[in-house]
Parts: structure tokens; sequence; C-alpha cells
């Protein structure tokens, strides 16, 4: 694992990442760093709040949708991820998470690039005892 | 897997498998030797799968690996038994490339060059994490992606007769804003009349070469040295959020158990979710349209006020790059319907076309092809041949050959910089590491690109336009 908790990997045109944790939430929360990474390169503060939660019918799409509605969150209220406090994830039926997140506003930053959306491509989600794998393909 | 030489330029791989027609490639064998090195092979036979595709999956001499479909990816499927996937054609949702042409030389502007440079960074919201300088409400967001290109030009962005130069007029008609999520026109709502960032760029250019004098004529370039603008944007967050909605949507109706890529996600185009995806999609469409004559607008009145005029600033075309379509093709001896996709594709129609603007019918559809940061751009035209061997299609760019991260390994923004303005090229961006991203070196050549496109007779050359200026989003 290296320090940051994520790696990316060689993709031609499209940003590859592979993001690591002890359990699925904190691959989550490391997936959800280096999508950031891609766009800001200073440190962000952490001035606001917001909660997410979210449902979906398996864990692939609910980490799927959890990026988007980081990305949501840029375009519509200006908001950019600082730091990921909470994030849970259950199985109540459907996969259901919930997180609350602290941030700053955009104007406050330069922006290198916004990812373009979240994909479904080469998308994997492993989960042994004690480690949790999340490789993922943003379109940027 | 064996790929079968048919001629110089095109290469097929046998039906097998799953596959329902043969996939075919489109390229030199120097552009093949690239092709091979990703996943572009395996997508283009992923796509010959799908149901009521017809005749070949095709692949663009500048296909490069993308997610669902290859970048640079065309494909026809028949209106009764096929299907439509915004995988076919992206999360951005017309992506697209336009091309202005002026009065002006090389020598008129010579002196004037960065100060046009600095006005049009100033004027023209890059977008990147920067909010529009246009404020609107939702309902007027809806007007905007179902009315396009018009929409600006009755905002007072341009002239009525621009609209006539840009692909469907500026504005699909089968836009309908009910199908596009709030969220979707909540990501748009702060976009509107930015250019956004990534690979799209705004680029002051010279035509360097002339291939064909009398088409070149027809689109108003008439000599070396005349100075041309070239705007590459799309429909940034909203395309993104329409594509991300229909994608969770189909997955949902139809599942994605037989796919062999869970981005090829489809639904029937006679089914309901189909009808409203490309509806959804067209507004998408729209809002990239309204996006670039805004910012032509803006352009224009830079010009102006650096050089004194901006007469004959005229709009020579605009081509969408990421689009589904309905379009009247030749299919075994019979013109009929069908739904074609084009991923990283432009329209490529040869003379005498309706869908062609009644100043261009009688030489065939201007093509634009844009070359990465610091590299040529190309003027082409449409051809009969590319309606008969590519559902009239031809290539969209250079192509990806280095990914960012390598990019970031091996470049530095300043350097690019230099380098590029050691060849009198001045380049502005919003960071450096922007810049180094898109580098030139990271891209194929686009003058092999254009080759193949002419050799096929796909899209054949007019003209070579050089950049002097860039603004990278």
């Amino acid at each position: 694992m290296t320090e940051k908790g994520y790696i990316f990997l060689p993709k031609t045109a499209d940003a590859k990442f592979q993001a690591f944790g002890m359990t699925l939430e904190e691959a989550l929360s490391n997936a959800a760093y280096a999508m950031f990474s891609l766009m800001v390169d200073e440190k962000v503060a952490e001035k606001e709040e917001r909660n997410i939660n979210l449902s979906a019918g398996d864990i692939e799409h609910l980490t799927v949708k959890f990026l988007e509605e980081l990305l949501f969150l840029i375009d519509s209220e200006s908001f950019i991820l600082s730091r990921i406090k909470s994030v849970k994830v259950e199985k109540k039926g459907r996969y259901l998470l919930s997180a609350t997140i602290r941030g700053d506003n955009l104007k406050n930053y330069r922006f290198r690039e916004v990812v373009k959306a979240v994909t479904f491509n080469e998308l994997k989600i492993s989960e042994e005892k004690g480690r949790a794998t999340i490789q993922m393909v943003l379109d940027t | 897997m064996e790929i079968k030489k048919i001629s110089d330029f095109i290469w097929e791989i046998e039906k097998q498998g799953k596959m329902r027609v043969p996939a075919r490639i489109y390229a030199s064998e120097e552009l093949l030797t690239k092709i091979r090195e990703d996943k572009t092979i395996g997508q283009t036979m992923n796509v010959a799968c799908l149901p009521g595709i017809i005749r070949h999956a095709l692949a663009m001499p500048d296909a490069h690996e993308g997610y669902g479909f290859p970048i640079g990816g065309v494909a026809a499927f028949d209106l009764d038994d096929g299907i439509i996937s915004p995988g076919g054609v992206g999360y951005d949702i017309n992506c697209s490339v336009r091309l202005l042409r002026t009065d002006y030389s090389e020598h008129d502007i010579a002196d004037k060059k960065k100060a046009l440079l600095d006005s049009i960074f100033r004027e023209v919201p890059a977008g990147v994490g920067k909010e529009s300088t246009m404020k609107l409400s939702r309902d007027a967001v809806k007007d905007v992606i179902e009315k396009g290109a018009r929409w600006a030009v009755e905002q007072g962005y341009g002239y009525s007769h621009d609209t006539e130069r840009i692909e469907e007029n500026g504005c699909m008609k089968t836009a309908d804003a009910s199908f596009v999520s709030d969220r979707a026109i909540k990501r748009g709502l702060p976009q509107l009349g930015t250019l956004g960032s990534g690979n799209h760029f705004l680029e002051i250019q010279k035509v360097d070469q002339i291939y064909d004098e009398k088409i070149a004529a027809a689109f108003g370039i008439n000599k070396p040295g005349q100075i041309t603008v070239m705007i590459h944007c799309g429909s940034r967050g909203l395309g993104h959020q329409v594509a991300s909605d229909y994608i969770e949507k189909m997955e949902k109706a139809y599942g994605t158990e037989n796919l062999p890529d869970r981005e090829l996600v489809n639904a029937p185009i006679q089914s309901e979710l189909g009808q409203q995806y490309y509806k959804a999609m067209s507004a998408a469409a729209n809002f990239a349209f309204a996006n670039k004559q805004m910012i032509t607008h803006w352009v224009r009145s830079v010009f102006e006020k650096t050089l004194g005029s901006s007469e004959n600033m005229e709009v020579v075309y605009d081509v969408c790059h990421n689009i589904a379509k309905f379009e009247k093709h030749e299919i075994d001896g019979e013109k009929r319907t069908v739904c074609i996709h084009r991923k990283g594709a432009t329209r490529s129609f040869g003379p005498g076309r309706d869908e062609i603007p009644e100043i261009y019918r009688s030489v065939g559809q201007p093509v634009i092809i844009p070359g990465s940061m610091g590299t040529a751009s190309y003027l082409l035209v449409g051809t009969r041949t590319a309606e008969e061997i590519s559902f009239g299609s031809t290539a969209h760019g250079a192509g990806r050959v280095l990914s960012r991260t390598q990019a970031l390994r091996n470049i530095r923004g300043e350097d690019v910089v230099r380098e590029l303005a050691s060849k009198g090229i001045d380049v502005k961006g919003v960071s450096w590491k922007g810049i180094a991203e898109e580098a030139p070196s990271v891209y194929k050549d686009i003058d092999e690109v254009v080759r193949v496109s002419n050799s096929l007779k796909i899209g054949n050359l007019v003209a070579r336009l050089v950049p002097l200026a860039v603004m990278k989003g």
C-alpha cells in the first residue's frame, strides 16, 4: 500500500487507479481522494460540511454513485472535497451508503481539470479480510 | 486474433464468438500498430456483438481505447431490432468543434497576438472551477436545451445565419427537457458559456496550406496566412449527467449480464427508455451548441475590440464528435433510416445531402479535425465514399498515446509552453499540470490520421491550419 492509499495505473485516454483500505469504507474514501488529486493540487480547507445518502443494487454501482455525487457537488454547489469525516456502507436489501464530508467553496482554488464522469469501465472491487481494493476508470 | 488486410487502409476481424458482424479498422500500418497496443480492437469487436448492428463495427484512423465503444468508434443500428447506447455516444455528449474564418492575415495580428489571447482568456470563462458569467433560472436552462444555438442568437449572441452553418442547424429538434433530470440541469445551470477542461481548447490559427482551392474558397478559406479560430468544447456537466443517468436507468431496465462490457448497456431504439435517452441526449447536444454560440460571440467581440473589426468573421462549420443520429443510408441497395452512433468520430457527408447547409451542398460538408494543443488541425470535406464505407464518418482528432499520468511524469508544463513559444505559438492555460497533460507529444500524429482519411476518401483534405495562440481550458 502506498502512503496515499491509491495508485494511478497506465491508461491512455482516461485516469485509472486502484484505491486501498483495511475496509471497503476506507478504500471508498481513498478512491474519492484519488479523484480529487486529479483536479486540485492545493490543500483544501474544511470550511463546510455535507451529508450524502445513496443507495444502489450492487456495490460497484454504489461506488460509482458516491464518486458521481462528489462531482455533482462541484458543479451544482461549488463544493470541493477536503476530507471524508465518515462513511458507512450497509446492506439492507439494497446497498446503502451514508457519509459526512468536509470541504470548501471552489472559488478559493485553482482547478487543474475537472473529471467528466465516473465510469464502470474496468471497475473491480475486492474485499478480503483486512484489505479492500477498488479499481476504477474516470473519464477526464 | 487474426487481423485480415482488406486493402492498404482497411483491416478486418472476421465474425467470431458473439459477433453479429465483422469489425473493421480504417488505419495505416503505422496507426494500426498503435491501435493494437490498447483495447481498441477488443472494444470494436464488442460493439459488433450488439443487437441490430448493420454491416460492420468500425474504428476510425484515430481510434483508441474508450469505455464501451472505443473512441473513434462508429456503428449503425437497425431501427426495428437495433439498440441505442449511451456508451456509444460518450459522457461528453456533443463534444464538438467549430471553425471561424476571418479576413485578417497573420501580418495583421502579428503584434496583437498576445493581446488577443489575453482578452480571450479574460472574456471566455474556462469553467474549470469557475462559474459562468451567466446567471440563468432553471426555466431558462430548459429553453436553452430545447433551442440550442438559436437560444443564444435570440439572446444577442451572434447572428441568425450562424445557425445555418452548424450540424443540425445548432438545434436537435428531438430534444425534450422533460427527460433531462433535475440533477443534470442543476449541473448545467452554472456552466453555460464555459469552455471546460481536459482536451478542450480555443485556438487562434493561420491557414498553412491549401490542398483544394475551389472547395477551400467555398468554405471561406482563401489564402495561406489567413487567420481562423477553432473552438473545441462540449456539453459540460449537463451532458455528463445525462449519460450517467441513462446508464443507470438502462442497467435497471435491461441488466448487463449478457454484455461483454458494462459500459455497453443499451436499450432498444423503439423502447420508451431508448426514445427518452435520445431526447435527453439531443437536449445535451443543444446545450453544447448554445455554449459554442456564446463563446463565438465573445471571440468576435475580442477581435472587434483589439483589431477594430470582426466583420466577415463567419462560422465555417460546427461538427459533433459524440452523438447518435437518425440518418438515411444505403443499406443493401436500399435507402433507409438507421441509428448511427459516432463516438469520437465526425460526420462526413458528400455533396448533395439535405443535411448540409445550402451554401456547401454542391461541394460537401466541411469536416473539422482538430489536432492536439500546439499541432496542426485540418479542414476536410465529406465524401460519397464515406457514405458508402463508413456510414458517412471519418476521424475526429489525433487520439492520445500517453496517459495523463505518464505525461505528468515525463513532461513539465513550463517546458511545453517554452518549446511552443520558440515555434511562435503562445499558450495560456489554467494550470501548468493541465498544459503538461495535453502536451503535443502525448498524441498520435494528426498528419498521419488525416492522410489515411484522405487516402481512403472518407474525408478529403482541403486545408491545413496551424496554431498561433492557444487557450487551454
